[in-house]
């Protein structure tokens, strides 16, 4: 695999970013890891960091180079700031940042970057979880597969105290803007998954999991129901474990086994 | 443009290499310059480090990025350490990764044109001789040649200092050019080959300060293309006040730029 640092512009924000790109290579000589190149295009995963992260943090907690290595796939890590993977009310356009610009960007540096939807997926953690099934639900026609980890699938959940004097002080208020407007809107994965559901178009194949110490673990249960009754194929997994990188390490693991691979 | 900064293995080596990527962007808020992209594939600057210095190093002491930013043009910056760009007797086969291994591995990795004409070398200093070599050995990959302060053999007005000496052992395993005849490190042999042979001739362009040590070395490369009737590599050599010294090379990078003469992107948006 190879490891690539990438300092661009994004039109969308009207500013500088950075991702962290984890690209297939086939090697022979390196120690420990030979990795995978197939032929052609390979598939992607936009892997989404969480609240207080940015692009370097699945890097430094987990060896995502070494567990990505046997599957010939790519891994774009881009970083979001504390933008909840939304066009903010006050503040950035992450959601288009996210799924619209960034996989252009993508696809335009590396043309071997395949921009089929089956070959293309997100995963996330935390605010990442939610990040990633927003991509599915929301871009599905872009993103093939999503996987959510200790997700905060629940915006109007995570967002209650959005009137109260918390640490938080503005944040949840610019992020979604007034709480009461939340529900129903596009940054509402329930209502979004009744729209996608409703609308006959191709649904993505969705993978869950959350600790059942976790303080998300009631959304996500809540998350797994309705995907359940609305038809989704979904695959839900719950195991003791709270909010922490031992058990993120651990899933993403089993997220990149899940993934729909073309061998 | 975007910079990249990419980590990956090189069989050549052996090893892990870095390497840093500048990539034609069209972008349109960006504030005080202008960035251009052609069509699908980049025209690419392959540009060489002098002796004690990196992949990191053109980006730090010149303004590159915003150089190549109106031509479209892609800039690759690899890192061979102390090799002087050859296959070494001690040491990694750093001609083969430059010449042979980075373009594939580049061209698996980014949108970069593999037409000769879209392709150009330049280097300083141990740079500015390794693009001699690289380019002259392999004419049909290279459209035009760049070398700063240096010649195309850095010897002449060097004294065989003990850690010279060394670092030749280490390079070449021995001290005497002559000996290296009829290898890649032969570039004046490798004129004649293209000659004799009627390959492809790069253009050259060969630029060095009144005031640097390796004047001597650079006068006699300048003496033997100039006693080529007809000048059959379009060879252009200029001398400017200035010696071996980053100040040089960020003004006179620009002048290769120019030479290169690179038609201007169309649609350049601000």
């Amino acid at each position: 695999m190879a490891l690539l640092h990438v300092d661009f512009f994004s039109d969308v924000l009207g500013m500088c970013q950075q991702m962290d790109v984890i690209l297939p290579e086939q090697t022979h000589g390196q120690i420990g890891m030979e990795g995978v190149r197939g032929e052609g295009k390979y598939p992607v995963l936009y892997l989404l960091h969480g609240m207080s992260d940015d692009h370097t943090i699945w890097q430094r907690r987990t060896s995502i180079e070494r567990y990505a290595s046997d599957y010939g796939i790519a891994v774009v890590m881009p970083t979001t700031q504390l933008g909840w993977y939304t066009d903010m009310h006050i503040g950035y356009k992450w959601w288009t940042y996210i799924s619209k610009e960034l996989p252009a960007i993508c696809r335009s540096f590396f043309p071997y970057m395949s921009d089929k939807r089956e070959d293309t997926f997100a995963a996330g953690l935390s605010m990442g979880g939610y990040g990633a099934l927003k991509c599915g639900l929301l871009a599905p026609d872009t993103f093939g597969a999503v996987a959510s980890l200790s997700g905060g699938v629940d915006a109007i959940d995570c967002a209650k105290d959005v009137d109260s004097e918390s640490k938080n002080g503005t944040l949840w208020f610019d992020i979604f803007g007034p709480h009461d407007q939340i529900k129903g809107s596009d940054n509402d994965l329930f209502a979004v998954a009744e729209r996608l559901a409703a609308s006959g178009k191709d649904k993505p194949k969705v993978y869950m999991w959350c600790g059942t110490e976790d303080f998300l673990y009631g959304q996500n249960v809540r998350m797994r129901d309705h995907l359940n009754k609305l038809g989704y194929d979904l695959t839900y997994e719950e195991s003791p474990g709270d909010h922490q990188w031992k058990y993120w390490d651990e899933k993403i693991q089993t997220v990149l086994a899940w993934l729909p691979i073309k061998k | 443009m975007a910079l990249i900064h990419v980590n990956f293995f090189s069989e050549a080596l052996g090893m892990c290499a870095s390497c840093d990527v500048i990539l034609p962007q069209r972008a349109t808020r960006q504030i005080g310059m202008a960035a251009a992209a052609r069509g699908d594939k980049h025209p690419v600057l392959w540009l060489l480090h002098g002796a004690s210095d990196d992949q990191t190093i053109w980006q730090r002491r010149t303004s590159i990025e915003r150089y190549a930013a109106p031509l479209g043009l892609a800039v690759v910056m690899p890192a061979v350490s102390l090799s002087s760009y050859a296959d070494m007797a001690h040491g990694g086969k750093y001609y083969t990764y430059i010449a042979k291994e980075l373009p594939e591995i580049m061209r698996s990795m980014f949108p970069l044109s593999e037409k000769r004409e879209d392709n150009f070398i330049a280097g300083l200093s141990m740079g500015g001789a390794g693009c001699m070599k690289i380019g002259l050995a392999n004419p049909e990959n290279y459209a035009a040649i760049g070398c700063f302060s240096a010649g195309a053999v850095n010897r002449g007005g060097q004294k065989l200092t003990p850690e010279r000496e060394a670092r030749m052992i280490m390079t070449y395993g021995t001290t005497d050019h002559d000996a290296l005849k009829g290898t890649v490190e032969d570039v004046f042999g490798s004129v004649q080959k293209i000659l004799d042979e009627n390959l492809p001739r790069p253009r050259i362009f060969h630029s060095i300060g009144t005031e640097d040590f390796i004047l001597e070395s650079a006068h006699e490369t300048r003496d033997f293309f100039q006693s080529l009737p007809g000048n059959p590599f379009d060879y252009h050599y200029e001398e400017h006040p200035g010696a071996h010294t980053w100040e040089y090379w960020d003004e006179h990078i620009q002048d290769f730029l120019k030479f290169i003469a690179l038609k201007p992107v169309e649609d350049i948006r601000n």
